[in-house]
This record gives C-alpha cells, structure tokens and sequence, in this order.
C-alpha cells in the first residue's frame, strides 16, 4: 500500500469528485489529512477485511466510490468508508470555496421531486452493484481480520 | 450588610446575586469559571464566516475535526460547536458514575446556559400544585427576570399555558418554514384543538428584537449555535459580566468546591481546590448560597455531610424530562430557497394538553437554516452522494421538534457518593430507572405530534425519530425538593435548608415536579424570590 499520506490525498480526491463533482483544494487536502488523527475507527481499531475491502475500491474512483457506499449504508453503517465519507463531507461545507454548493438554491418543487427520486433510482441500482461485487466478498470476509490495515 | 457566599454562576447563581447586591448585601462567588471565548468576525453572517476566516472547519469542527458527528447508533443530527466546548470541560476533579442517565455538567463561567437555545416559559398553578408556592408568587419575579434578559414573544394560543408579561419584547420576524406552518396552524386550529388537544404559538425566547443596553437586537446572522456576537442570545455569562463592575461583588474564578464545612446545624466555611493544584482554600461568609445546578449542589452536600459524619446519604428523587426529537419534512416547502439570515433556533413551541394539566406535553419546534449538513446527510438511509441530492431538495423543508415529557420524584432514582475515587476524591454515582408509564406516554406524545404535523402539512420520516436517554435534556431536579415540613435533606419554601440554618439552595435541586416546560426560566424567577427573602 501507498505511504498513508499519499493514500489519504487520492481519498480525498476521488472521494471529493463523488460528492462533489470536483477537485479538492490544498486546503480540503490538508484538512482531511489532519482530520484523520481524530477519526474513530483509529481510535476503536475495530476495522475488519469489508472495511478495507471497501475503502480500497472506494478510492478507485467515483463510481466504485457511490456502489461501494451504497453498500456500506446497509452492511456497515458505521464503518470506516461511512466515517471517512463523512469527515469529508463535513469539511468540504465548511470550505471557503464549495460550502455554498450545499445549500439549497431552490429550484422549485417539481426539480425536487425528480431530484428525490432520481437520486433514490441511482441508491437503488449502486446497491444492486454492491451487492453484486460486494455480497460474496463479504460473505467470504464476515469476521476476518484484515491483512492490512486501512492506511491512516 | 451581612456577607453571601454563593457557588456557582449559571442562571440562578447570577440573578441571585444580583438581587442580593440590590437588597444591600455583599456578595462572593466561587466558580471553576471556564470562560467564553471572544466572538470570531463579529458583523459576519453564518455563511460569511467559512468566506472570512482563514481556517474555517477549525472553527466548525475543531483543530482536528473532533466536532465532526459520525455515524453512529447515538448520533445526533446535530454537532456541538468547538466555540461552546468550553461549557462541558470538567475539572480533572470531578468524576461521576451514572446508570440509566446521562448526567451532564457544567464548569463554565455562566454555566449550562451558556449553551442553551433561549426557551422560557413560565409555570402555571397546575405545573406548581406541588410546590409550596404558586404562579402568583413567582409572576413579579418572571417579569424582572423578563425586564433584566430581554424575552421576545407573541399573544397566541400558547398565552394557556404559559402567560404574557407586558415586559415581553415583539417576537422575532419569522423565517418562511415558520411563517407556512404558522399560516397553517392558523387554518385548522379547532380541528387541532379539539381532536389532539395540540396547540401551536411562537416561542418564547430569551433573545432581543430591541436593543437593550449594550446588547443589540437580532440581527439574524444566523450564527445562534456557534455564539450570538451581537450577544442577542441572553446568557448567564452577561450578567455576570455586569456584576464583576459592582464593588460589591467579588467574582473568584479557578476554584472547584468540594464541600462546606459545618457545626451543629450550622454552615461554618466552604473549602474550595484550586483547579491548577495547591492548597484548599478556605471561604467564610454569613450566608452560603448553593447555585451550582442540581447535580453539583447536591454533591457537595452530600460530601459535606460525608466529610463531617463519614456518612454516605442518598438524595432520591432525581427528575430529568423525557426528551423526543421528532424530525419532519413539510411537504409545501420542498425546492423553495433557504435562508440563513434567521434566528436559528426555535421559533415555534407547541402544547398538548394532559389528561390532567400537570401531565402536559411541551415541544419546541425549529426549521433548519443554517446547520451542520453532515449529520443529516449521513442519518439518511441511502448512499452520501444521493444523500446530499436529497438534502439540498428538502432543505427548506426540513424541520425538528424537541418534545418534553414531566417527571415525577421517584425513591428508586437516586443521586449518590462513593467515597474515595480518583486521587482520594469521592465520586458522583447517578442510578435513574424510567416511570413505569414513560414507554405508553412517549408512544403518546410520539403518536399526536406525528398526527399534528401530518395536519400542518409536514411528514415525518420512517426511523428518524429518536427517543433521547435521561440526562440527555438537562433538566435536572428534586434532589433536596422545598417542603413546608421540616423534614431532613429538604429545603424550606424559601430554599432555606433545613439541615443547616445558614445554607439556601438556589438552584433546581428545590423543585418537587418536573414540568415539561423548559426549566431555566423558573429557576431563575425563582432564585430573585429567594434572594428577596436573605
């Protein structure tokens, strides 16, 4: 595996491409690093092989990134991929240059509607993919420790 | 002029001294005394702080993200702001042990209402029927409370449960989401009334919509959660700020009170730990006030009996309001634009009414402005990315209300020591077991504020609706409740305890009945009658 600084630069880029759809700035890059000494996994030590399997493909790119969360909402709600998400996420609305692209600039009910439910079609398919490429990984991982540790 | 010892400076410890200096006494305060950092850009608005500051997530989520809410079996659709972190640091003295109760304290200079959102709602005879007192007995001293923090309000049909003062200030301007369930409540009001015995007006908030001395009024900045710079938002900490000017007054900050020492039936002194290490210090005073919130005070009551007879007593009785939070999605609301420029808490509080008047149900509802995105985002049941999609459709839709339910005192919840912690120091230990009808009233007040939402419009979505741990709503009381007997380990009408002659408890320790209503502004009411009666 990369040297951990490096591994969590790439996850905040590609994890900022799903989420937002963009590049992550020095600033972002540098706050997800730092906010990695505070993550609970690190602390707990509680992650297993799904967790790494999931964050490996995670980091791959932003569609192996949606299937894979779309998993882990199910089977690992509170897992290392779900925290590191959100510690993302949590930075990026509260970054100078993109926390306006998550408040609502109202486009009306009918764009919502459509929007609500387009999203919940592409949820439902990644998780169909999920279960696809992660059901029998999970199901020959379900309890075993990892080889490797998620890096960072 | 005799001398006032009081510990503790939150809303109680504050106004009592106050009306303690103004009844000519003089006045001491011994307090750990945390304080409130300075505000960041004062004139910025909520979404120009993360433009203005060089490094903004360290002020949202702290140096190393440590207020970022993960996911989690107890995660809150909230985070708690680094700026208020100082509120819940605890000495390294102090330690508690709790089963079935989250106990929360606090050692901030102002104490847990620094931290609060600014409900105020007064009690009414049914709320009071177990106090040795009623409504008309604590109406003057709400209204100087009212006169000295600045409460906005409006005449509505909440004036049933909680009256009007003439010192109350216009209510705040409402933001959209309020203003549509206002709009609606106001088209099925009888139906509600008379099927669910559910009632809607605006809050009741200690914030200005004046200016009143050198605070400003609101000017919905949108930054109520992280620290009102305008100081708008009425906190403990203010008051004091204008006491320490008083040369009657003298404000000791760093100190840890461990217990009073005493001799036949009689406070003598009060010894307090430096919290930086050394000596005990020792205070003496004419008068000792205990004002350090229901769970501090009765600690160092019970080790001051433990350090004078080697007893360890229990106080039963403990009483925490239930507290539901019960988020909703108003469907007339969905793909509208939102504002941050809002008062960002609760602008409007409901009521339902009991099948007895104590036994009634008291909520506060807030539309979501301006807020940390994240918890919501990831509470959602689909992926983050769909997640984020659907937030920003539902945003202005998007609402909480917190619902409370009465406690009653109860022998089996108890407050106690166990001697010889940490470093020689006893420990506090909390056992709480909920009432036997706590699983039928919350399925209640779940059931008809559900009922009520679905008729103002708004849903609530399946599996979101969480029913908080006691101790999670920080309304403590009843541990040394006012008696009009002279029984042991209670207090007087005036909240003179009746164990020691010299020692008054100011704080919620003295109530007997635990309303549903937000406590803070009783107990401060409360704390002026007392201090009339030194």
């Amino acid at each position: 595996l990369p040297a951990p600084a490096n591994v969590l630069d790439i996850e905040s880029t590609v994890f900022t491409r799903y989420l937002a759809g963009e590049t992550p700035s020095d600033y972002v890059r540098r706050k997800y690093r730092d906010g990695h000494r505070a993550i609970p996994y690190r602390t707990r030590q509680d992650e297993d092989a799904l967790d790494v399997a999931l964050t490996v493909v995670a980091r791959r790119g932003p569609v192996r990134a949606r299937i894979a969360d779309a998993y882990a909402r199910v089977f690992r709600p509170h897992g290392v991929l779900r925290q590191k998400l959100t510690l993302l996420l949590a930075i990026l609305e509260n970054s100078p240059e993109m926390h306006r692209r998550f408040t609502s600039g109202g486009r009306g009910r009918l764009a919502a509607v459509f929007s609500i439910g387009g999203s919940l079609l592409l949820f439902g398919f990644s998780l169909l993919a999920g279960l696809f490429f992660f059901g029998p990984v999970h199901r020959l991982l379900r309890g075993r420790r990892p080889v490797a540790k998620v890096p960072a | 002029v005799s001398t006032v010892l009081i510990v503790g400076s939150g809303a109680t410890g504050v106004h009592f001294a106050e009306s303690a200096l103004a009844r000519g006494h003089q006045v001491v305060m011994l307090d750990v005394g945390h304080e409130r950092p300075s505000a960041v850009a004062p004139e910025a608005d909520f979404e120009g702080l993360k433009d203005q500051l060089e490094d903004p997530a360290s002020y949202f989520l702290g140096p190393s993200g440590e207020a970022v809410v993960y996911p989690g079996p107890s995660a809150k659709f909230y985070g708690f702001p680094p700026s208020k972190s100082y509120v819940f640091t605890s000495p390294a003295a102090f330690s508690s042990e709790n089963d079935g109760f989250e106990a929360v304290t606090s050692f901030a200079a102002g104490g847990l209402a620094e931290a609060w959102t600014g409900g105020v709602y007064s009690l009414n005879d049914a709320e009071l029927a177990e106090f040795p007192l009623d409504q008309a007995d604590l109406q003057p001293h709400y209204r100087e409370i009212a006169r000295r923090i600045g409460i906005s309000a409006a005449d509505d049909d909440l004036a049933r449960f909680t009256p009007m003062f003439p010192e109350y200030q216009p209510a705040l301007t409402p933001d959209s989401h309020t203003g549509l369930l206002l709009e609606r409540y106001a088209r099925k009001r009888e139906i509600l009334h008379r099927n669910l015995k559910f009632y809607l007006g605006r809050s009741r908030v200690a914030v200005l919509s004046r200016d009143q001395e050198d605070r400003k009024a609101c000017d919905y900045l949108g930054r109520c959660l992280w620290g009102c710079p305008r100081e708008s938002l009425y906190a403990p900490g203010m008051t004091l700020r204008r006491l320490r000017t008083d040369s009657r007054f003298r404000y000791v900050s760093g100190l840890w009170v461990e217990s009073f020492t005493t001799g036949e039936g009689h406070v003598t002194g009060i010894e307090a730990q430096p919290v930086t290490g050394g000596d005990k210090v020792q205070f003496t005073a004419d008068h000792y006030v205990l004002a350090a919130g229901t769970l501090s005070s009765s600690r160092i009551f019970l080790e001051s009996i433990y350090r004078a007879t080697g007893q360890v007593l229990e106080l039963n009785g403990l009483m925490d309001n239930r507290q539901l939070m019960i988020p909703f999605l108003t469907l007339p609301m969905l793909g509208r634009p939102v504002s941050t420029h809002s008062y960002q808490f609760h602008q409007l509080a409901l009521g339902i009414e009991g099948k007895r008047p104590d036994e009634y149900i008291h909520g506060q509802m807030t539309a979501l402005k301006s807020a940390s995105i994240h918890p919501i985002v990831h509470s959602m049941p689909v992926d983050t990315r769909s997640a984020l999609a659907i937030f920003r459709a539902t945003h202005a839709a998007l609402g909480v209300a917190n619902v409370w339910l009465h406690d009653r005192r109860r022998p089996e919840n108890v407050l106690t020591l166990r001697p010889s912690g940490v470093a020689g120091r006893s420990v506090m230990r909390i056992r709480y077991s909920p009432a036997g009808d706590d699983a039928e009233r919350v399925e209640h007040a779940l059931k008809t504020v559900k009922k009520a939402l679905w008729k103002l419009g708004a849903i609530v979505p399946p599996g979101m609706t969480k029913v908080l741990p006691l101790g999670a709503s920080i309304h403590y009381a009843g541990t040394l409740p006012m008696s009009r007997e002279a029984k042991p380990l209670t207090v007087s009408p005036q909240c003179r305890s009746h164990d020691f002659d010299n020692l008054t408890l100011a704080d919620g320790a003295t109530f007997p009945f635990l309303p549903a209503k937000n406590l803070t502004y009783t107990l401060m009411a409360n704390a002026v009658r007392v201090a009339n009666t030194l």
